[in-house]
């Protein structure tokens, strides 16, 4: 037998892991155990799959925004053409991965598409990397994030710049960032580009970006470095971002200063993947046919009725996200919930976000429901109602008269994101990310 | 009416789990009880306020110890003098680890502490994550805790500065207990932020730091604005907590 890619010997692998996740589908769970399973099998097989993507891999990388950029490079490339492989569902732990691609693949082993572009959770990235050896790595930033989990700010720094070490076309890094922006080129084996906001559009932000400082270096702050690709002007929905001398003008698919930035690195890596072959007006169309990702910014019936009031959900993970987040609305909200249940085990951080830009929360729910509220007490927000039940909590928003926006809005963590759809009715799949 | 001062050190470096909500329950109650209170935030290098009634110092990674030692070693004195003068520190985390003598880390390397909270400091491998809940002689210490340290009373300190007995969760000292707290230090691994979901403890300090003035601390119907809600989440985290305690009977 050759050690050539794909071929008959992975079949038996394949076939289990279709059935596995077949099984699973029906049983409603999740889908990390067909990766699971089809790893012990073949365990080159993963190799085999990802080195056959002609444009190569692509790993997104960071503390917040990984999903949505993951969206949007795959977007602009298909508008480019490409067949794009990615792990949609935020699978982003290495048997998630691994069920993905295997759920993509050809029974003997083959890949369909063009390049894959693979959100990943940083802890896992650097031995994903040695296994899917990625083209391009961009690590988008490092925000104080899962500390019960992460235990230092810098560690995730560190793992997101061991990952990048593993690139073997470009690295393509946060300019504003003060731990990415420090990356080391040595330690590379391509030159680092770098993407950013400019000063201006970052100045009118209330809170900035909500990146970490660095309490490592003995510069707390970024450095100066040169933009490849750069936001230049952001109003709501609408961005424009200057990539090298071109400036594009985009519609990104939910508002704020997060969402450009990330659309800023999203030009960055496609302009990399796709070289000579990159088109502006082909990159905007990309993202004029971007719905935003699951709960950021995404609009649900409140009613189950269409064309009747809407829920906007807008998902935090985390003191940063939620901030950036807040900072991104055009006004308070007109009728507002907010719900944090035990899937975020602490929420100290919740006295780090400034929610000045709240004139009241209609519901908060959750397991955490009280917790929030002695919060928001504190901040001197006046709260309608606490509910930590979650069905009663959907029951006391539908019964308010309909909003003038035509739009509540719901603050949710991810978790509480996932049983918000449900009990609406868009209770489809994405997989735990933890 | 007396305005309390707060000192605020290292706010940025030593905040990662929102501490400054625990200045900010300091302000909103001292002024339900009909005080003023006023905040100065310090950071490296800035000179020391001449007074100060509470001094709060946060928690942070390593990193950040490691940038704030030095400069909160120059601020030695002026602490132990506000102590002296009976002003009053509350420490949570990194920020109370460098009140001790030292942490000892697991790379064999040290960082030197103040000093004044006598105990030292082990970095361990496994780390102590979740709710906690010990009893006090306030009341019940209710939080989060998530750390890797265990705390070592000195040999010749008084077992009786161990302020809480551990009833859920780990607790950074041995035997089960958590916090230390004497003459006006209180130095925690306890999270939350600890004084949002401690109105006891809040108010222990305040009481303390205005006695000071020989002014009174009584709580006033503002105060139920945020302990409504406060009672109810610490009734949330015990029921929680015990559910997840093994009452299993076995013949």
């Amino acid at each position: 037998m050759t050690r050539a890619a794909g071929g008959i010997r992975y079949a038996p692998a394949i076939l289990a892991g279709r059935l596995a996740r077949f099984a699973t589908r029906l049983r409603g769970g999740g889908s990390a155990f067909p990766g699971y399973l089809a790893n012990r099998m073949a365990p080159t097989l993963l190799r085999s799959l990802a080195s056959q993507f002609a444009d190569g891999v692509v790993f997104v990388l960071g503390s917040n925004g990984k999903t949505t950029t993951t969206h949007m490079i795959s977007e602009i490339l298909r508008a480019h053409g490409l067949k794009v492989f990615t792990n949609p569902t935020g699978a982003n732990l290495p048997q998630g991965v691994t069920s993905a691609l295997l759920a993509d693949a050809t029974v003997t082993g083959r890949v369909r598409a063009d390049v894959a572009v693979i959100e990943v959770d940083e802890a896992f990235a650097a031995e994903l990397a040695d296994i899917l050896s990625p083209r391009v790595v961009v690590a988008l930033n490092v925000q104080v994030d899962q500390l019960y989990r992460f235990y230092e700010t810098e560690r995730v720094a560190d793992m997101m710049l061991d990952a990048a070490r593993r690139a073997s076309g470009a690295v393509i890094v946060n300019r504003d960032d003060p731990y990415l922006c420090k990356v080391d080129p040595e330690s590379l084996r391509v030159t680092p580009s770098f993407f950013g906001a400019s000063d201006a559009v970052v100045a009118e932000s209330a809170h900035g970006l909500v990146n970490a400082i660095d309490t490592r270096s003995g510069e707390a702050g970024i450095l100066a470095r040169p933009a490849e690709s750069e936001v230049v002007t952001l109003s709501g929905r609408s961005v424009e971002v200057r990539l090298g001398d071109d400036v594009i003008p985009i519609t990104v698919p939910a508002r704020g200063l997060h969402y450009a930035v990330d659309a800023a690195a999203a030009l960055s890596v496609a302009q990399h993947v796709l070289g000579d072959r990159f088109r502006p007006d082909a990159a905007i169309t990309g993202f004029g046919a971007m719905a935003p990702a699951y709960g950021r910014g995404e609009l649900v019936p409140l009613r189950r009725v269409a064309g009747g009031e809407q829920v906007e959900f807008v998902m935090f993970k985390n003191g940063p996200s939620l901030q950036l987040n807040i900072d991104a609305l055009e006004a308070a909200p007109e009728r507002l919930l907010m719900a944090i249940d035990e899937g975020t085990p602490d929420i100290s951080w919740l006295y780090d976000v400034d929610l000045g830009a709240f004139d009241h929360v209609d519901v908060v729910t959750g397991a955490k429901a009280h917790q929030i509220a002695t919060r928001l007490a504190y901040a001197g927000i006046p709260v309608g109602a606490v509910e930590p039940d979650v069905e009663k909590a959907v029951q006391l928003m539908r019964a308010f008269p309909e909003t003038e926006a035509g739009r509540q809005i719901w603050f949710v963590n991810y978790e509480i994101m996932m049983i918000g759809r449900r009990i609406l009715g868009y209770g489809d799949q994405e997989v735990a990310r933890r | 009416m007396t305005t309390l001062r707060i000192v605020q050190l290292h706010h940025d470096l030593l905040g990662v789990t929102g501490d400054r909500g625990n200045v900010d329950v300091l302000v909103a109650r001292a002024r339900a009880a009909g005080h003023e209170a006023v905040v100065e935030r310090i950071g490296l290098g800035e000179p020391s306020p001449a007074d100060a009634d509470i001094v709060v110092i946060g928690n942070g990674p390593l990193s950040a110890m490691r940038a704030v030692r030095d400069d909160l070693s120059t601020r030695r004195d002026w602490l132990s003098a506000r102590l002296a003068a009976g002003a009053s520190v509350l420490a949570v985390g990194g920020g109370a680890e460098l009140l001790t003598h030292g942490v000892a880390l697991l790379d064999g390397s040290r960082i030197d502490g103040l000093g004044l909270v006598p105990v030292v400091v082990t970095r361990t491998r496994a780390r102590r994550v979740g709710y906690i809940i010990a009893d006090t002689a306030d009341g019940r210490l209710i939080g989060f805790e998530d750390h890797a340290s265990q705390w070592e009373l000195d040999p010749d300190a008084d077992p009786g500065i161990r302020y809480g007995k551990v009833v859920v969760g780990k607790g950074g000292l041995a035997d089960g207990f958590e916090t230390i707290a004497f003459d006006g230090v209180w130095a925690t691994n306890v999270q939350g932020p600890v004084l949002p979901l401690n109105p006891q403890l809040a108010d222990a300090i305040l009481r303390r730091a205005l006695a000071r003035s020989g002014a009174a601390y009584e709580q006033a119907g503002g105060h139920e604005t945020f302990d409504i809600h406060a009672r109810a989440a610490r009734a949330d985290i015990e029921r929680l907590a015990e559910s997840k305690q093994f009452s299993t009977i076995t013949l």
